[in-house]
């Protein structure tokens, strides 16, 4: 490649870079402003007097530590459930023989196509009956069950680990959860990583389970602590901003850290050839 | 190397157990505080959508109701306003509704037809809700009152005045219309018709959306509830949609809707009136903060300080004097609440009814809210609010008129109000010549028969 090339290969990554951080800037920007100065000059980038203060009101407005404990339990709780359900079911369609296996999985495939409002009611109606209604559970329990997509992609990933690896483990005397746990499961650190951050990312975006399953605000996340910012007659733009910009910081810098796994993960799980 | 990995191994294992337990730890310690109930008193859950600077009135307003009394003990919560209406019917499913509930969708008819809201009279004693049917403001009973029954209280009325840029007027030796054909005048002095240039400014150009508030002004009425019958049909109302559509004539379709589009990028919620790309527009008392806040940036910017007014809505020959169009946030009690009698006590603290004026007072003062009877603006601390805002003043004289009405309170309402509001965009933005009576004709019984479905459904 000649420099030239390079060049221009830069100055395009450059330029599309700026467009798509452009509202990532004006967040934090805003975040930095007054109120009367988001009013009167809300496109200007740098703002005119630096309001730090803005971040200590946004945290002081809300029940900021008991929201982001909430969150975390959420997050740390359905990764666990995804992990270990989807792995378990992913080991099964990718790994073992069984009759209706590949049926089996295009209907599990086939879920993914229903929209989520569809299941919503008779989702709420059984976690009631179970009595997990305004509870955590409500949320970090489903996750135990599978969800397509991560099986798919974790099927996929297991597919790339060679058949003699099982078979040998097989003959060591390995019995199927020995090669699951202890074989297939080491060497898939990548695609767990992967799916782990997915699932991390919806929990802590999650605004519809919250709105669905909670009604106590000892047990909101933070995501639900940014709505209360927002007001059909005076909204608190400044602290908003400054709010969404401290929940946005933790899954960026969480991708900043893994994103060599990440990409290794998606690379190799056939999303991206 | 082994051990190495064993060590990382056991140092990861003990890493997470003590996030988990912290965690667990936290979820205890960080517990609200104002979530606990004190002894012998009956907590009263309250759901709201209010956010921004506004949850802290609201917070205080519980604050204070819980320090006035010993029976009941208010829980404020802040629910996201869009999906209100979901989360409270999933609620209900889920066999855990909140006592109490203020929402700022037109849901009293829909509600209360369907049986998921109380009324009131289930609630109060005969006596008091007689007393606040007189208490109340005619427009704000009218909010809240189907089949003869109030079903809850508004906390607040939203009212319409026609915001003046007095500066800009000054600039063509105009003053504030007091007429529909001053109102006219305005708009063909700043923005003559046929202008070979693209207009960069209007006088006032009527919204779609503000056919329900100029209905009335021409004396007419959408609905007749004496026989359940949608009345589009009337001379007045076709009047109303003809001098909306005058405006359609007097610029054409195009340019009235490349004006509007211009208004979209103006920057966050900026007021239009701001820019000078019109010298008047309707909207609502909430934009008096608004007002203030510009003249004092203007003020801290040294650039000249620009008035404004808020006056009624002009009326045609025969029209009706301070008629315009009302909305508003209502409390309402869901069927099933544990404790209706707790949330009736609290309505009736926040609105002032019952000898608690002057706390409703300072509550509207608080919120620049206004207030739902005349008996919380005649409190000596409204009266200084008023003084020192002279603009509120014409929205608080708006609220007592007998002609502020609200989208009908029937089943099928909202339904009823994008037809309406359809129906004017349609007049206005139709690249042919409209035929108003038939369009009103069509419309009519389009909506009746909605409305008659709504009030069979069980």
């Amino acid at each position: 490649m000649t420099w030239l090339q390079k060049s221009t290969i830069y100055v395009l990554l450059i330029f599309f870079a700026a467009i798509y951080s452009l509202p990532l800037l004006v967040m934090l920007s805003g975040s930095l402003k007054s109120p009367t100065e988001i009013q009167a000059n809300p496109n200007q980038l740098i703002p005119q007097s630096w309001q730090w203060e803005n971040y200590v009101a946004a945290i002081g407005a809300m029940p900021f530590w008991q929201y982001l404990s909430n969150t975390l339990v959420l997050c740390l709780g359905s990764v666990a459930g995804t992990l270990l359900s989807c792995s378990m079911a992913a080991y099964a369609f990718a790994k073992l023989k069984w009759w209706g296996r590949d049926k089996l999985f295009a209907v599990l495939i086939g879920t993914m196509l229903l929209p989520w409002h569809v299941t919503m009611i008779p989702r709420f109606l059984l976690l009631r009956e179970i009595g997990l209604y305004n509870t955590l559970g409500a949320l970090i329990v489903p996750t135990f069950l599978g969800d397509a997509f991560s099986i798919f992609l974790l099927r996929q990933f297991f597919r790339t680990i060679p058949e003699e690896i099982s078979e040998a483990a097989r003959i060591d005397g390995l019995s199927e959860w020995g090669i699951y746990w202890r074989i297939i499961l080491p060497m898939s650190v990548p695609a767990l990583a992967t799916v782990g951050l997915f699932q991390f990312v919806a929990a802590w975006n999650d605004f519809s389970g919250p709105l669905l399953f909670l009604s106590n605000k000892d047990k909101f996340p933070l995501a639900y602590g940014l709505e209360q910012f927002v007001s059909s007659y005076a909204d608190q733009t400044h602290l908003l901003l400054a709010a969404a910009t401290l929940f946005t910081l933790p899954i960026a810098v969480l991708f900043f850290f893994a994103q060599k796994t990440f990409l290794k993960g998606i690379a190799t799980t056939g999303l991206k050839d | 190397m082994n051990t190495y990995s064993s060590i990382r191994g056991m140092l990861v294992i003990a890493s997470l157990f003590v996030l988990a337990i912290g965690l667990l730890v936290s979820q205890q310690l960080l517990t609200a505080s104002d979530t606990q109930v004190p002894d012998e008193r009956e907590e009263v859950v309250f759901w709201h959508f209010w956010g921004g600077a506004d949850r802290a009135i609201v917070e205080d307003v519980a604050r204070r109701f819980n320090e006035s009394q010993n029976d009941y003990f208010v829980r404020p919560i802040a629910m996201p306003g869009n999906n209100l209406d979901l989360k409270f019917f999933l609620s209900v499913t889920g066999g855990d509704p909140p006592d109490l509930l203020n929402i700022d969708d037109p849901v009293i008819a829909d509600w209360g037809h369907r049986g998921a809201i109380l009324a009131l009279d289930e609630v109060a004693t005969p006596d008091e809700v007689e007393r606040l049917e007189a208490w109340l403001f005619p427009a704000a009973r009218r909010l809240v009152t189907y089949q003869d029954r109030l079903y809850g209280v508004p906390n607040g009325l939203d009212i319409r005045a026609l915001y003046v840029n007095k500066t800009m007027l000054a600039r063509y030796g105009l003053s504030p219309p007091k007429t529909i054909a001053d109102l006219d005048h305005i708009a063909e002095t700043i923005a003559p018709p046929g202008q070979p240039a693209a207009f960069q400014h209007h006088g006032y150009l009527p919204d779609s959306r503000r056919i329900w508030a100029w209905g009335p002004v021409f004396g007419g009425q959408f609905y007749d509830s004496s026989d359940d019958h949608v009345t589009l049909t009337t001379p007045e109302i076709e009047a109303a949609l003809k001098w909306m559509v005058s405006y359609r004539d007097r610029y054409g379709p195009s340019e009235i809707a490349r004006f509007r589009h211009g208004d979209q990028s103006l920057p966050g919620k900026t007021f239009p009136l701001f820019a000078e790309r019109y010298a008047i527009v309707m909207d609502g008392q909430w934009r008096v903060r608004d007002i203030r806040a510009f003249q004092k940036s203007q003020a801290d910017r040294r650039e000249e300080v620009a008035q404004f007014d808020a006056i009624p809505l002009p009326m045609p020959p025969g029209g009706k004097p301070n008629a315009g169009w009302v909305n508003g946030n209502n409390f309402v009690i869901p069927q099933g609440a544990n404790a209706s009698r707790g949330a009736w006590e609290f309505i009736k603290f926040w609105c002032g009814f019952d000898g608690q004026e002057a706390s409703a007072a300072h509550t509207c003062v608080a919120g620049g809210w206004i207030p739902v009877s005349q008996h919380v603006v005649d409190e000596p601390s409204f009266q200084e609010f008023l003084a020192e805002e002279p603009l509120f003043r014409t929205f608080i004289e708006l609220a007592g008129s007998e002609n502020q009405y609200p989208v009908p309170v029937i089943p099928g309402a909202p339904y009823f109000n994008n037809e309406i509001k359809n129906l004017a965009e349609s007049a206005m933005s139709s690249s042919t010549e409209p035929d108003l009576p038939q369009m009103l004709k069509e419309a009519e019984t389009r909506i009746q028969s909605h409305i008659d479905r709504a009030r069979n459904e069980q």
